[in-house]
């Protein structure tokens, strides 16, 4: 794959690094490959986890144009835990250097259930431990320098509520008397702060009462999820493209931040379309504008 | 001393089958010569034991002394098959520098008793056994459910013999006879000899050596005369309680000529075969006690406790047992019936020892275990169904399924295993309840197998209700939050992306080439990116600086850490600006942008296509 | 191990509602665990993994209005007071035992202590129902001075424990803990704090605000291509000390040259900003570190 930006100094590509993925499990039990949920977590669960790299020094050495005797690298792993963007709280777990003899490195490290919440999320870097005496121009030479790093992000599934904001719940008993009662779905967002989180201040409440239009959603049809997803983006749109305040700060908005979602699907909706000319549609043809989010609103089917 | 004579079976008007015949009822077993020549004698053994005492297994693996050697050759091969193929099996395998011999006896056995011949019908509580075992071929023995039907697998003796011989010597019990014989068996093939009128007459390829009878056949030395002839050649001596058989295989064929080698595979093949029955917890009148001695040596033979990863397979059958409440119960719907029991133990996977420590094309010990023993109530094991391995492998698995002692389930079990009783073909079974048992019980644990080390493929949990939004909840979010660079790594397939940012004539995807010097001593950072034809009058490049995986622009930042332009062209043409918008008429091919590089930040650029009325 | 006390947590959903209803009705805090049973439909916990104690959250709610009402709660309004009782809440909180395990992470179990248990004080601290003081999150009115507890927290018996918490300005608080970038790295989170009150030492505290801007970003921009958290705390100050040093000759030339009138400063005397800059860091380094 080709990176998408650039370093200020040569990093590490992927083909001198063979990467064994993370692995994770209950302590003291055999690890399984990560993927996007580990299921059955609570407090009381410790979790090990660990990845492995398999590189030669040598290899590094001639592609950082770094003399050998003078490249010094770490491996560092590290996890992440707590919702939001960015993990709320993030630790070291495993440190290993990189010299001549080990080109199999292992990063292993156990995480005390109790201190994790909702995710943990898991990155393996290599890293320039200290300055190299002499290198060429483009050459790391900042101790920390990132190299190389993989991570992924595991949602810990402790029966809660730590999946993507999406909920099956009866409208009936949930909004009892309240106007979108008989809606088949319902799109919260906190509206006001586009800095905030999007997963955090988000959620889509899927009307249980509605038994047709329910299984439908679970059943992830393409057809009926096009409006949903059209509702969600057309919702914050409409607000967004309408405040003075979003526009104000539309290039520093973190990803995964409520700003930085309508950033993207204005860029998708509206591309090459400059900020006035995408205010200017909402206000004279609310038709057109809408109608370009339904069109990219569309959910290919992948079965 | 009476005199031994060679008895070359000739073909009987009726038919018979033919030696090499024999040989093919054994089938392609899966198992290699040696594995299947000791589970063949140990089970036998088994099925052959006499009830309230221990059985011992003494395996005994020696050169023969120069006397034995001469025996052999004066005396009890004096005669050799007229055969020539067979005459020079047996001569090049006696002529040898070294000739060593396989002795594979059991003690607290009943011995070969019964009729001598096999036109004579047993005696009342006569089991005919020593017919069963030198003459007949592939028949049923009488033991219920016992190890093997007895039969065709007797015939890996001779095939791992290099001369196709082997020397049986038995003590039978009162009960049975009551008497010693010996007789020694060659197997060769089907073969024509003319007499001195010229007439051909056709040989089986089956050859006795013993005494022969009044003029059709050949019976065994018996009493003082057989134990002279075993001891001649060094087979363990028997006194007359000590009832039992001895398999004397003469110059085996192991994969090499190593003496470690070929004693590291006897133990192996003895405990992979056997030990259920040699686990702590297995009852005393059913343990299986085996010695091995090599050339003279007691070799011990660890415990299945003490052998990764028996070690884990104990623990199964242990906890089958002692009806462990993990006990899973295989079933089958239609008809209804209980199969049998399974148990799967899972450890830290153990350093193998002793032969298991051979390189893995040497031993049969896997590496790492991940198999259910397959057996049937006489816990001798049938083989291993592989499943899955955890893909952890500091972890190993091991199971056991014990099929249902109710006769209908074990007999349709039993009749589905071939002649080398190594595996379960429901396929060998007629149309039935025991063929669908077979099928059902064999699909459970398959499914179980590949299952077990990896639970947790397919997403599963659900919600409060019930109902699981996860598929949904991921599909929208992949769709939905899309993920910019992560600098020098990336997420995993799957997890963000999903844009539109690709489609064509609005933007494109540039990707990072190099780092360079500019003329002017700059750092610059080379893009590329290929711009297809007729779609665009212009480009127009936007870089942006990196922040938290975002972007942001130079507001607030000294000069030397901003970016900017550099140039953009449309490589092997004209066209080329230093500012952020290049002409390209609907001109395609590779784009060429260079950006200024701040020396501590990460950059990166959007590209925009510009046609018609846009902006 | 301790068993994890299980907090009470108030789902999203009900959140909404509940603010709702504020707006209407000035909210009634939950004092006893008698009146915790009204929110019963509401309220969850983590199905296992511990040991539910919603009592553990009242004596944290009882603890916080405890501290409140010492310094002048509901009647004083003053924005010191606030201030004040900010930095006591963050210290307490910081120590709480309750907030020792994951719990602490999760925005629905500081939702629940700002909706059932402290709605008062939170209305008291930040008028008008800010949405964002009530939900969990960055902004939560508790979650943000956990935080900022645990993170600038020097450590037990360590000289001056709670120096940062007591110094640093609501706006470098702001632009350290609302970049959780930043603030879920507490040794990078805490040697910023350390830098930014070291350099207020010599800059006036009119122009602070702006240099922690600038400096906030140039070291967020730095964080995307060195990995700052695994540095050691002393590499860290050593950087971050650099930057700041660095960002406040500028904006002091900025001003410097504002007040002669912009435009006299030549393209080559930049490297003298960039001497001089240096000069401010050996001369804040030595004073701190005495080396």
């Amino acid at each position: 794959m080709r990176d998408n930006m650039a370093f200020p100094f040569i990093t590490i590509p992927d083909e001198l690094v063979e990467f064994s993925p993370w692995m994770i499990g209950p302590v003291d039990e055999p690890l399984q490959p990560a993927n996007a949920i580990f299921e059955n977590w609570d407090y009381a669960r410790d979790i090990e986890v660990c990845c492995g790299l398999n590189l030669r020094i040598t290899d590094l050495s001639d592609h950082l144009q770094i003399p050998l005797h003078e490249l010094r690298l770490e491996v560092v792993g590290r996890a992440g835990t707590g919702k939001g963007r960015f993990p709320k709280t993030v630790f070291e777990i495993d440190r290993r250097d990189i010299n001549s003899a080990s080109a199999k490195i292992e990063i292993r490290g156990k995480v005390k259930g109790s201190i994790l919440s909702a995710r943990l999320n898991l990155e393996c870097a290599i890293i320039l431990a200290s300055a190299p005496g002499s290198c060429q121009p483009f050459s790391p030479m900042k101790p920390g320098s990132r190299l190389w790093s993989r991570h992924i992000d595991i949602l810990l599934e402790d029966g809660g509520d730590s999946r993507f904001p999406m909920e099956s719940v009866s409208f009936k008993s949930a909004f009892p008397g309240k106007p979108h009662q008989g809606a088949p779905w319902y799109f919260y967002w906190y509206h006001g702060n586009y800095h905030m989180d999007f997963a955090g201040s988000t959620r889509l409440y899927v009307n249980r009462d509605m038994a047709r239009m329910h299984e439908r959603i679970v059943e992830g049809d393409p057809f009926i999820l096009q409006p949903v997803v059209y509702d969600v983006m057309s919702q914050i749109l409409e607000v967004a493209a309408a405040d003075d305040l979003f526009w104000e700060n539309f290039s520093e908005y973190s990803e995964g931040s409520i700003g930085a979602q309508a950033v993207h699907w204005l860029g998708m909706a509206f591309p090459g379309k400059s900020h006035e000319s995408i205010k200017s549609l909402l206000k004279n043809d609310p038709g057109c504008f809408h109608s370009s989010i339904l069109s990219v609103a569309e959910m290919e089917d992948d079965q | 001393m009476n005199s031994i004579s060679l008895y070359s079976e000739p073909f009987a008007a009726t038919g018979n089958i033919a030696g090499e015949g024999f040989r093919n009822l054994l089938g392609r077993p899966s198992l290699n010569l040696l594995q299947t020549v000791i589970r063949e004698s140990i089970q036998n053994s088994v099925d052959a034991a006499s009830t309230g005492k221990q059985l011992l297994i003494r395996i005994r693996y020696r050169e023969l002394t120069v006397s034995q050697r001469k025996f052999l050759q004066k005396t009890l091969f004096a005669q050799l098959p007229l055969s020539k193929m067979s005459s020079e099996h047996l001569r090049t395998s006696l002529e040898k520098e070294t000739l060593r011999v396989l002795e594979i006896c059991d003690f607290g056995t009943s011995g070969l008793g019964g009729p001598t011949r096999a036109d004579l019908s047993p005696g009342k509580d006569e089991s005919p056994d020593f017919v069963n075992f030198i003459r007949n071929v592939g028949a049923k023995r009488d033991t219920h459910q016992g190890g093997g039907t007895y039969g065709y697998g007797k015939t890996s003796y001779y095939a791992i013999s290099a001369a196709s011989t082997i020397l049986v010597d038995s003590m039978t019990a009162r009960s049975n006879s009551g008497e010693r014989r010996f007789i020694g068996c060659h197997l060769g093939e089907a073969f024509d000899v003319s007499d001195e009128c010229g007439i051909s007459r056709r040989y089986t390829g089956r050859h006795w050596w013993g005494v022969l009878d009044a003029g059709d056949g050949v019976e065994p030395l018996r009493d003082e005369n057989a134990s002279a002839v075993a001891d001649s050649i060094g087979i363990l001596p028997r006194n007359i309680d000590e009832h039992g058989t001895s398999v004397l295989i003469l110059d085996p064929q192991f994969g090499s000529d190593s003496v470690t080698e070929a004693r590291d595979d006897l133990i192996e093949a003895v405990l992979w075969n056997f030990w259920p029955r040699m686990t702590e917890s297995t009852p005393l009148e059913r343990r299986l006690q085996v010695k091995l001695e090599i050339d003279g040596e007691n070799v011990p033979i660890p415990s299945p406790e003490d052998f990764p990863p028996l070690d884990l397979y104990s623990k199964a059958l242990g906890a089958i047992r002692e009806g462990h409440e993990r006990v899973e119960t295989i079933q089958c719907r239609m008809p209804k019936k209980d199969l049998g029991k399974l148990f799967i133990q899972k450890g830290m996977r153990a350093e193998r020892t002793g032969p298991a420590v051979r390189p893995v094309e040497e031993t049969m010990i896997p590496r790492n275990s991940h198999g259910i023993a397959l057996m049937r109530p006489v816990e001798l094991v049938v083989k291993y169904l592989e499943g899955d391995p955890f893909p952890d492998n500091r972890f190993e698995w091991a199971g056991v399924f014990i099929c249902s002692s109710e006769d209908e389930v074990e007999s349709a079990f039993a009749s589905s295993e071939p002649p080398a009783h190594d595996d379960w073909c429901p396929n060998n079974l007629p149309k039935g309840h025991g063929k669908t048992f077979v099928n059902v019980g064999l699909r459970e644990l398959k499914k179980l197998a590949n299952s077990f080390a990896n639970p947790g493929a397919g997403i599963k949990a659900g919600n409060a209700d019930g109902t699981s939004l996860a598929a949904t909840a991921s599909k929208i979010g992949t769709f939905l939050n899309q993920s910019s660079g992560q600098g020098p790594g990336k997420t995993p397939a799957g997890q963000g992306g999903g844009g539109n940012v690709g489609r064509p004539g609005k933007t494109i995807k540039p990707y990072f080439e190099r780092l360079e010097t500019s003329g002017s001593g700059e750092l610059v950072s080379v893009f590329k990116a290929d711009l297809p034809t007729g779609q665009a009058d212009s480009v127009v490049a936007e870089p942006f600086l990196v922040l938290d995986g975002g972007k942001t622009g130079n507001e607030d930042l000294p000069q030397e850490l901003s970016t900017g332009v550099h140039s953009i062209e449309l490589t092997g043409t004209a066209r080329r600006t230093d500012q952020h918008e290049l002409r390209v008429e609907c001109d395609g091919g590779t784009l060429e942008i260079r950006l200024r590089m701040p020396p501590d930040a990460a950059v990166g650029l959007n590209l925009r296509l510009v046609k018609g009325g846009d902006e | 191990m301790n068993t994890v006390l299980l907090l009470p947590r108030l789902p999203l959903i009900h959140a909404c509602n509940l603010l709702e209803e504020f707006k209407e009705n000035p909210p009634n805090p939950v004092r006893t665990l008698h009146e915790l049973q009204n929110f019963d439909d509401r309220i969850t916990y983590a199905p296992s993994g511990g040991h539910r104690s919603p009592e553990t959250a009242l004596e944290v709610a009882d603890n916080l209005r405890r501290i409140a009402m010492g310094v002048g709660f509901p009647a004083e309004k003053a924005k010191g007071v606030k201030t004040y009782f900010d930095k006591e809440a963050t210290k307490f909180l910081a120590d709480s035992p309750a907030f020792k395990s994951g719990e602490a992470l999760r925005d629905d179990v500081w939702a629940c202590l700002t909706f059932i248990f402290l709605p008062d004080l939170v209305s008291w601290r930040f008028e008008g129902y800010p949405r964002g003081r009530y939900f969990g999150g960055v902004r939560n009115a508790f979650q943000r001075l956990w935080t900022r507890g645990v993170v600038l927290d020097r450590g037990k018996g360590s000289h001056g424990r709670w120096q940062l918490v007591d110094h640093l300005s609501e706006d470098a608080m702001v632009q350290i803990f609302e970049r959780s970038s930043i603030s879920g790295n507490p040794r990078l989170a805490q040697q910023i704090a350390e830098a930014w009150l070291k350099t207020r030492e010599h800059v006036p505290s009119g122009d602070m605000e702006n240099v922690m801007r600038r400096a906030m970003k140039i070291i967020r921009l730095k964080n995307e291509v060195y990995s700052y958290p695994v540095l050691s705390a002393d590499s860290l100050f050593d950087e971050f000390l650099r930057v700041f040093s660095k960002v406040s000759s500028e904006v002091d030339i900025k001003k410097n040259d504002a007040s002669r009138h912009a435009g006299s400063q030549a393209e080559g005397e930049e490297p003298s900003a960039e001497a001089g800059s240096r000069s401010f860091f050996s001369r804040m380094k030595k004073r701190f570190t005495g080396r």
